[in-house]
C-alpha cells in the first residue's frame, strides 16, 4: 500500500490511538472523581442528618438508626497518631536523610538509602503484624495507640528518609561549600545552613507523611484495638482511629454504622485533599 | 573513631574529629533502620517455625483451612488458595493498570494542553494519596455491585472460557478485586513512566516527529524509550497491589478455592489476615500460619523487585549507558 | 534559471509573543547547497523549524506567511508528509537509544512503507549508510546501540536516517557543531555527494564562514528576523553588499 491510501491509512490510525490513549486515561482518572462524588453525596448526607458539629465530637452509637453519633474519639485517634507519627518519623528521617545526602559516596550513605528502599518494600499489613508481636503481644499485653503509633511510623518513615534525603540534595553546592566555609560544626553547619534551603521539600515530604498515616488502615488493623467510647489520649491503652472506624463500621449491617463510615470517610478525604493542596501551594510538582 | 569501623562503612575521608561527632551524631538513626528491618525478618522467622515444623511445605501447598478450637491436633493450615488469589488478582491488576498507566502518563506529558496539565497533575497525585479504605469503600459500595451485571453476562455468553467459567453469585469476586486494585495501583505506575517520559531530551522528542512520524506513532517510538521505566512501574504496582488489604478484603468475597474463574469469589494472603488474624488467637496454630503467608507476599513482592531491576540494569547495559 | 525546491514567502514567526522571524523572504534553488548564516539567536533554526513545521510541537509558537515545497504549500500538506520530502538533521546527534544501528535508519522507511519486502528495506538502509559515509564502519555491528558509537558516527547516523527517508530537501542545523574536525569533513562530503550525485536540496544553517563558502553554492544572510542579504556564495562571501554581511564576515557580529 503506498501514496494516498497509505496516508489515509495512518491518518486514522493516528487519530484512532490518540482517541484510544484519551480514553484509557479518562478511565483511569473517572473512579476518583466518582469517588469524590459518592463520598461527597453520602458523607455529606449522613453529616447533614446528624449535625456537623455533634458528627465531630460525640461516640458513635452505630445500633442506633435514630442517633447514630459521631466520630469524636476516633478523630481525636487519629489527630493522635498522626502527630505522634510525624514526630516520631521525623525524629529518625532527618538525621537519616542528612547522614545520606552529606555522606554521598560512603558505604554508609548507600546502606542507608538501601534500608529505607528495603523497609519501602514491606507491605504495610507486615508491618502491622510486627508491631503487634513486639508491642501488643509481648510488651504491652493489650491493643494500645502507641503500637498503632509505631506501626504508622515505620511505614511513613522510609517514604519521608528518601524525600528528605532527595530535598537535601538538591540544595546547591554553591550553598554547602558557603554554608561550610562558615566554621562552625558540623552538625551545626548542616542543620542550621544547609537544611533550611531544603524545607520545602522536607515540609512536603512530611505533609504527605502525614497524609498518609491519617489514611492507612492496614497497619493499625491489629495494634489499636478499636475503642470508640470516649475520649482518651492515654498511649498504652486502646483506641480508635477514623480509617479503622470506617473499615469496621461499612462492615456492619446496621444502617447507622454506615452512616457514620461514610461521613468518617469524608472527612479523611478532606484532610487528605487539604493536606496534598497545601503540598501543591509549596512546591509544583509534588511526588508520591 | 576506630579504623576498622571506619573501613567497614567506607569513610575513609574522615580528617578531623568533628566529622566523627557528625557521623557517630547520625548513625545511630541508621541503626534504627537496620534494626526494624532485622526485627521484622526476626519476628516473622520466629511465628512461622511453629507450623513450618507441624506441616513443612504442605502449609504452601495444601488447600484446607481447618481450625479447630481447643484440639490442636486436629488443626491444619493450607495457604494455597490465598497465595493463589494473592498472585491472581494482583496480575489481573497488573495488566488492567498497564495500558492505563501508560495512557496517563502519555496523556499528561503529551497530549494535555499546558493550562489543564496541572489540575489533571493534581488529580493523578490525589489518586495516589487517597487512603485505601477509601477505594475499598468505593469498591463495596459500588463497584461490586456494578460489576456484578457485567459479569454475569460475561459468565453466560463466554463460559467456555475457563477465566469465566463460573456463574457469579454476587459482585465480590476477585474480578472485582483485580479491577479496584488496577484502579488503585495505577497512579503509582503511571507516576514513574511519566517521570522517565518527561525525561526524554527534546532533541530525541524532534527526531521523532522530524522522521515524519505522526503524533502517535511518534508516541509509540517514546514509550519504547522509556520502557524500563515501564516495566518499573509496573512492578512497583504489583507490589502494592499484592500487599493491599482493606480494600481488596472488603470486595474479593473471602471464598476458600482455588479457581481460574475471575467471576468466583477468592481470597488474598492480605484479606485472609485482616479477616481470620482477629480470632487466631483462640486456635493454637493459625497465627503461625498467617505470619508465614505474610512472608510470602513479602517474598513474591521482593522477587518480583529484584526482577525489574535486572532487567533494567541489562536495559542499561545493551544500551551502552554508563551507571551513574 | 535554476529552478527552485523551497520557497519561503513573508515568513513570520512569534515564540511566546516575540517575533522571531519577521517577514522572511527566500528560494532555495534545486540541486544545491544554500548556507543560512547569521549570528547567534537571530531565528536560523526557526526558520528551518518553520519549513518542516516542527514548531508545530512548540505550543507556544505562531506562523504566518508561507513555505511552499515544490509550489505545494507545507501548512495545507499533513506535517509528517512534509516532514518525510523535508528530513532534517539536527546541531546534536539525536539517533533513538533504544534502537539498533540498523533500524534507526529503518524506521523512516517502515513508517512511510517506502519498502515492500525486508530486500528492499535493507537496501535503503545500505544506501542511505553509505551515502552518509558510515556503512564501512557500521557494517559488521547493524544491531548493536548507537549508543556505542563515537559523537560523530551519531551525527552521521542521525544524517542517514533522515536520508532512509528518501527525500528531495535536507535541512541541516549546524550539522558539525558538535562533532570533531575529521567528522565535520566527513560530513560536509557527504551532503557535497548527495547534492551532485542524488539532486537533493540542502540547506545549511553555519554560523562559520569559512564552512559556508566551503560547502554552499548560495548564501542567505539572517539579521534580527529578516533577509539582509542573499545570493551565489562566493560573492556575498567576498563582496558583501551589506555593511551587517560584512562585519559579519570579518568576525565582528
Amino acid at each position: 500500500m503506498r501514496g494516498p491510501r497509505r496516508m489515509l491509512a495512518r491518518k486514522m490510525w493516528n487519530y484512532a490511538g490518540l482517541a484510544v490513549l484519551v480514553t484509557l486515561a479518562g478511565l483511569a482518572v473517572a473512579p476518583l472523581l466518582h469517588i469524590l462524588y459518592l463520598v461527597a453525596l453520602k458523607g455529606g448526607e449522613a453529616i447533614a442528618r446528624i449535625g456537623l458539629r455533634r458528627f465531630l465530637t460525640e461516640s458513635p452509637h452505630p445500633f442506633d438508626p435514630s442517633d447514630p453519633g459521631g466520630i469524636g474519639p476516633a478523630l481525636l485517634g487519629t489527630l493522635e497518631l498522626a502527630a505522634l507519627t510525624a514526630a516520631g518519623a521525623t525524629l529518625i528521617a532527618l538525621p537519616a536523610a542528612v547522614l545520606i545526602s552529606e555522606l554521598r559516596g560512603s558505604r554508609l550513605s548507600r546502606a542507608t538509602l538501601l534500608l529505607a528502599l528495603t523497609l519501602v518494600e514491606f507491605p504495610t499489613i507486615l508491618v502491622g503484624l510486627t508491631v503487634y508481636a513486639v508491642l501488643v503481644d509481648h510488651l504491652v499485653g493489650r491493643y494500645n495507640m502507641l503500637a498503632g503509633a509505631a506501626a504508622l511510623a515505620i511505614v511513613v518513615l522510609p517514604y519521608l528518609v528518601v524525600q528528605a534525603s532527595e530535598a537535601l540534595r538538591q540544595v546547591p553546592e554553591g550553598v554547602r561549600e558557603a554554608a561550610y566555609s562558615m566554621g562552625a560544626p558540623r552538625t551545626t553547619t548542616v542543620y542550621a545552613l544547609i537544611a533550611p534551603a531544603a524545607r520545602r521539600g522536607i515540609l512536603v515530604g512530611l505533609l504527605i507523611g502525614l497524609a498518609r498515616a491519617a489514611g492507612e488502615t492496614a497497619p493499625l488493623l491489629f495494634t489499636i484495638g478499636g475503642a470508640y467510647e470516649g475520649y482518651h489520649l492515654c498511649l498504652l491503652r486502646e483506641g480508635g482511629a477514623v480509617p479503622l472506624m470506617i473499615y469496621q463500621f461499612i462492615q456492619m449491617p446496621y444502617q447507622a454504622a454506615r452512616e457514620l463510615a461514610w461521613g468518617a470517610a469524608l472527612v479523611l478525604m478532606l484532610i487528605v485533599v487539604t493536606v496534598m493542596v497545601a503540598a501543591r501551594l509549596i512546591v509544583r510538582e509534588v511526588r508520591m | 573513631m576506630d579504623r576498622r569501623l571506619q573501613r567497614i562503612l567506607g569513610l575513609g575521608g574522615l580528617r578531623s574529629k568533628d566529622d566523627e561527632r557528625f557521623v557517630l551524631l547520625h548513625l545511630p538513626a541508621s541503626l534504627l533502620l537496620l534494626l526494624v528491618i532485622l526485627s521484622m525478618l526476626a519476628v516473622f522467622t520466629a511465628y512461622s517455625i511453629p507450623i513450618l515444623r507441624r506441616e513443612g511445605l504442605h502449609v504452601f501447598t495444601d488447600s484446607a483451612w481447618q481450625a479447630v478450637e481447643g484440639a490442636p491436633s486436629r488443626e491444619w493450615y493450607g495457604l494455597a488458595p490465598a497465595i493463589f488469589g494473592s498472585l491472581y488478582t494482583s496480575v489481573i491488576a497488573v495488566l488492567l493498570a498497564a495500558p492505563l498507566a501508560v495512557s496517563l502518563a502519555v496523556v499528561l506529558e503529551e497530549l494535555t494542553p499546558p493550562r489543564l496539565r496541572g489540575a489533571l497533575a493534581m488529580l493523578t497525585d490525589l489518586m495516589a494519596a487517597t487512603p485505601t479504605i477509601i477505594y475499598g469503600l468505593w469498591g463495596l459500595a459500588y463497584l461490586a455491585p456494578h460489576m456484578y451485571p457485567v459479569l454475569a453476562w460475561l459468565s453466560r455468553h463466554l463460559s467456555w472460557l475457563p477465566f469465566f467459567s463460573k456463574h457469579p453469585v454476587s459482585g465480590y469476586t476477585i474480578a472485582t478485586a483485580g479491577v479496584l486494585l488496577a484502579v488503585m495501583s495505577t497512579p503509582y505506575a503511571a507516576a514513574v513512566i511519566r517521570e522517565s517520559y518527561s525525561m526524554i531530551p527534546y532533541s530525541i522528542r524532534e527526531a521523532a516527529y522530524a522522521i515524519g512520524a505522526t503524533r502517535f506513532e511518534a508516541i509509540r517510538i517514546l514509550l519504547g524509550m522509556v520502557k524500563p521505566s515501564i516495566v518499573a512501574g509496573l512492578a512497583l504496582a504489583f507490589a502494592r497491589a499484592i500487599g493491599e488489604t482493606v480494600a481488596v478484603s472488603l470486595v474479593v468475597g473471602n471464598g476458600y478455592t482455588i479457581t481460574p474463574s475471575v467471576t468466583d469469589s477468592g481470597v488474598t494472603v492480605s484479606s485472609l489476615i485482616a479477616s481470620q488474624f482477629g480470632n487466631a488467637g483462640f486456635y493454637h496454630y493459625m497465627t503461625s500460619a498467617l505470619f508465614v503467608g505474610g512472608l510470602v507476599i513479602f517474598a513474591i513482592g521482593l522477587a518480583v523487585n529484584l526482577a525489574a531491576v535486572w532487567y533494567m540494569r541489562k536495559w542499561e547495559e545493551g544500551m551502552g549507558i554508563a551507571r551513574a | 534559471m535554476a529552478t527552485y525546491a523551497l520557497e519561503v514567502r513573508d515568513l513570520h514567526v512569534w515564540l511566546s509573543g516575540k517575533e522571531i522571524l519577521r517577514g522572511v523572504t527566500v528560494r532555495f534553488p534545486e540541486a544545491a547547497v544554500t548556507a543560512v548564516m547569521g549570528p547567534s539567536g537571530t531565528g536560523k533554526s526557526t526558520l528551518l523549524r518553520a519549513i518542516n513545521r516542527l514548531l508545530d510541537l512548540n505550543p507556544e509558537a505562531r506562523v504566518e506567511g508561507d513555505v511552499r515545497v515544490y509550489g505545494r504549500s507545507v501548512y495545507e500538506m499533513e506535517p509528517y508528509e512534509v516532514r518525510r520530502i523535508v528530513a532534517m538533521v539536527f546541531q546534536e546527534p539525536n539517533p533513538f537509544p533504544h534502537l539498533s544501528i540498523y533500524d534507526n535508519v529503518a524506521i523512516g522507511p517502515r513508517l512511510h512503507g517506502l519498502a515492500r519486502t525486508k530486500r528492499e528495506l535493507d537496501e535503503i538502509v545500505r544506501w542511505a549508510l553509505e551515502k552518509a559515509m558510515l556503512w564501512d564502519e557500521v557494517k559488521d555491528r547493524l544491531d548493536s546501540s548507537p549508543m556505542k558509537l563515537s559523537g560523530g558516527q551519531r551525527q552521521r547516523l542521525s544524517l542517514a536516517r533522515a536520508l532512509a527517508l528518501k527525500p528531495r530537501i535536507l535541512l541541516l542545523d549546524e550539522p558539525t557543531a558538535n562533532v570533531d574536525p575529521v567528522n565535520a569533513v566527513k560530513i560536509e562530503e557527504a551532503i557535497r555527494g548527495l547534492v551532485r550525485e542524488e539532486g537533493l536540496t540542502a540547506v545549511f544553517v553555519t554560523h562559520m564562514p569559512s564552512q559556508a563558502v566551503r560547502v554552499s553554492e548560495y548564501i542567505v544572510f539572517l539579521y534580527g528576523g529578516r533577509v539582509v542579504e542573499q545570493g551565489p556564495s562566493r560573492e556575498v562571501a567576498l563582496n558583501p553588499r551589506n555593511p551587517l554581511t560584512e562585519k559579519f564576515f570579518r568576525g565582528e557580529l
